[in-house]
């Protein structure tokens, strides 16, 4: 009964949603897990002593910038730093040139699946161009396997659009990812720091005004929502209610909304210039307690490099975005400091259902899955370093930072893509 | 104690470094009333004034600044629009670098220049105004004023009234004010104070009628025209009302009080046309005294090791 074993991840302890234990995983041939049980044997050996063996991470906000800006990011580049992350599926945002607003752009970015080297799955604009001025043919990019329709400025989105959206949605097996953030005069958090800066200021509630709008129109209208980005501990409350109240609605988080403040901003470096805008002590000291509530239910990057020249910028010129990939796992651990299946819970097997991979992805792990598959080592005390990424941007809001926690390797559908912290391909 | 590499805000003089330039603005001062109101302190030395923002006036001064001291001036003005042409910042200031700067004064119309720039430059760095953020060199004007008039900051009460949210010289002289003792109060349209302020060493009074009469100095902000536009103020009519330095309301004033602006003025809105013709009025004296202290933070920061009591003027062939 016996598969051909390619590869044996040894000595460690097996996690999933449903418990832990020390096993070995053999992966077959096909690249699915093959065996889960002691002492196998095998032609490559991974060694997993003192390490966690769990599913890969996921993904929900990445951009890559291809195509359109290739010299930035690439699907190869942006593949490569997600599987030193630990990731094994990337969800890619639309906002690219084309933007992934009709069938044939998504013909395209499915034709570059073969340059990744994970799993990459594609969101559509909601709207033609991301302008929030008419509606992307969803019907017809749905028919290709889009599942995710994102929208992210609501400086430019009336609210009649947005409800026609929502409701056309409900026809298809869809997921309206929306950014409650609008772009408009200001650059960072408004509070105390702003104000020494002299720095115009985005006022938090800005961000729960909109959560609470989008969540009374997906109460309205029956859509399925995620809600991306979210920096508000209020607006987190809100989604929890509307939850409570039957509304399907998840939400995420980015690590640097948890574990940087507005302070960084002192520093006059644009690396710290998100969307939505990086709140104070008291915000990431409350999202987190709502990660560990169970409240949120995924960490997302919104990984988003950008070329040195926009980041050589005064803040207040600057484009919003900030990298993440390599080292989301790193800074959720060091930051929420909790057992490692509660940072898993909104890393992967979450994630892995929001985005509609948890047959492949996430969850469970058991004979017969796709060998998507990561060895972490939980203890381990690393320093980023920004020359050392695989990424194109030249910079990272944890560039030097101590963390705990570290991705030793990454198995995409039975692949050894990481070993040992190095790229392998 | 040792001199500042830069002054991009206050807080890099601090209430010591402050002190230091004004009392080297004494010396500056008598060298300006000189026949030959130049010395040969920075001879050798090269000052870039680099001006992203269009400000003349601030621009001269920091060049007649210089030339007193005798260093050489390089004037770049750059326009905001040669940066949408292709050329950065970085490429800029690394460009003026590259040709040998011991000073580089800036103005741009983004809060932290002076900071990104020295990630670029070994250049000092002299922040000549970063959006709404700092202006440290019309503070050190503004303090040096004040002692000149009062004999002294410390314990006085100063009113600063005007757009403080947008104004790097509100910042700057909420810090170097209080630095040196003085009480400052606040007197603002809610729309124009910023946001979160309750960490800031000053009094907000809401009225002007009533802050006019504590103040020993009536400090008075320029009125963006633009901001009537943005719907900060319902009109600039309205705004004089209720906080411009009238000339009924300046009768208010102690008979002591000084009234400062530190320019351009917009007569009519936030002072009166006659308010600034009295007596007590001492804006021309701030633009004087912007040179002289621009001397002295120059001499600070690139003079060291030159003894200031052996300054004598350049002979006349050496010009």
């Amino acid at each position: 009964m016996k598969t051909m074993t390619e590869v044996v991840i040894k000595g460690g302890t097996v996690l999933d949603k449903t418990g832990s234990k020390k096993a070995d995983i053999a992966i077959g041939s096909d690249g699915n897990i093959a065996q889960i049980g002691e002492d196998i044997a095998g032609k490559k050996i991974i060694d997993a002593t003192g390490c966690i063996v769990t599913s890969g991470l996921i993904d929900l906000n990445s951009h890559f910038c291809q195509p359109g800006d290739e010299e930035i990011e690439t699907i190869s580049s942006g593949t490569r730093s997600a599987v030193l992350g630990g990731y094994t599926a990337v969800m890619l945002m639309p906002h690219t040139s084309p933007t992934i607003d009709s069938a044939a752009a998504v013909k395209e970015m499915q034709s570059l699946r073969s340059e990744a080297l994970c799993h990459i799955e594609f969101s559509g604009s909601l709207t033609v161009d991301g302008l929030g001025e008419a509606l992307s043919p969803i019907g017809e990019m749905a028919s290709l396997g889009i599942r995710f329709f994102v929208h992210s400025n609501f400086s430019s989105l009336d609210a009649s659009l947005l409800r026609r959206a929502m409701e056309y949605g409900t026809k298809f097996d869809i997921t309206i990812g929306l950014t409650p953030f609008i772009d408009g005069i200001g650059h960072m958090h408004e509070g105390v720091v702003s104000s020494d800066l002299g720095i115009q200021g985005i006022a938090i509630e800005e961000e729960e005004i909109l959560a609470y709008q989008f969540v009374r129109m997906a109460q309205l209208t029956g859509a399925r929502l995620h809600l991306q980005q979210i920096s508000s501990p209020k607006a987190i409350e809100i989604i929890s209610a509307a939850k409570a109240d039957g509304v399907s609605i998840t939400c995420e988080v980015s690590p640097h909304h948890f574990a940087l403040t507005d302070e960084e901003v002192r520093s006059y470096r644009t690396v710290y210039k998100v969307a939505p805008p990086l709140r104070t002590k008291k915000e990431t000291e409350e999202i987190k307690e709502l990660i560990l509530s169970g409240q949120v239910d995924a960490i997302a990057t919104s990984h988003s490099p950008k070329p040195q020249h926009l980041i050589d910028l005064p803040f207040e010129e600057a484009p919003y975005g900030t990298i993440g990939l390599e080292t989301a796992f790193a800074v959720s651990a060091t930051e929420l400091n909790a057992p490692l299946s509660e940072i898993l819970s909104v890393m992967s097997w979450v994630p892995a259902e929001i985005a509609g991979l948890e047959a492949t992805h996430g969850g469970v792990l058991s004979e017969g899955r796709p060998g998507n598959l990561i060895v972490v080592d939980e203890n381990k005390q690393w320093s980023p370093s920004i020359s050392e990424m695989a990424i194109k941007s030249m910079d990272s809001p944890f560039d030097g930072c101590q963390l705990t926690g570290k991705i030793k390797d990454t198995l995409v559908n039975g692949n050894v893509v990481v070993s040992n912290g190095e790229v392998q391909i | 104690m040792t001199p500042a590499k830069h002054v991009r805000g206050v807080e890099d003089l601090g209430k010591d470094g402050i002190l230091e330039i004004l009392e080297l603005s004494n010396h500056f001062l008598e060298v300006s009333n000189r026949r030959i109101p130049k010395v040969p302190a920075l001879r050798g030395k090269t000052v870039a004034n680099l001006f992203f923002e269009d400000s003349t006036r601030t621009r001269l001064s920091f060049e007649k600044a210089a030339k007193r001291l005798s260093a050489d001036v390089m004037n770049f003005s750059v326009s905001s629009s040669s940066v949408k042409k292709g050329e950065s910042l970085r490429d800029t200031v690394e460009t003026i670098s590259a040709m040998g700067v011991e000073a580089i004064v800036v103005r741009h119309k983004s809060v932290g220049v002076p900071w990104i720039l020295t990630q670029w430059t070994d250049a000092s760095i002299i922040n000549a105004g970063d959006g709404a953020h700092e202006h440290p060199t019309q503070s050190l004007a503004d303090c040096y004023t004040i002692t000149q008039q009062l004999g002294s900051i410390a314990g006085k009460r100063i009113v600063i009234v005007g757009d403080i949210k947008h104004s790097r010289v509100a910042r700057s002289n909420v810090k170097a004010f209080s630095a040196l003792g003085a009480s400052v109060a606040l007197v603002a349209p809610p729309t124009l104070l910023p946001p979160s302020i309750e960490n800031w060493p000053v009094d907000i009074i809401p009225d002007l009628d009533v802050a006019i009469k504590e103040a020993d100095v009536m400090y008075l902000l320029r009125m963006q025209l633009e901001r009537q536009e943005e719907s900060l103020v319902p009109s600039l009519r309205e705004y004089t009302n209720l906080y411009g330095l009238t000339f009924d309301r300046s009768k208010k004033l102690q008979k002591s009080a000084l009234v400062m602006h530190p320019g351009p003025m917009n007569r009519g809105v936030e002072i009166s046309g006659n308010v600034p013709n009295l007596p007590n009025a001492v804006i021309t004296n701030q633009v004087g005294n912007g040179v002289i202290v621009r001397m002295a933070v120059l001499y600070h920061i690139l003079g060291s090791g030159i003894a200031l009591a052996g300054l004598s003027s350049e002979d006349e062939d050496n010009d």
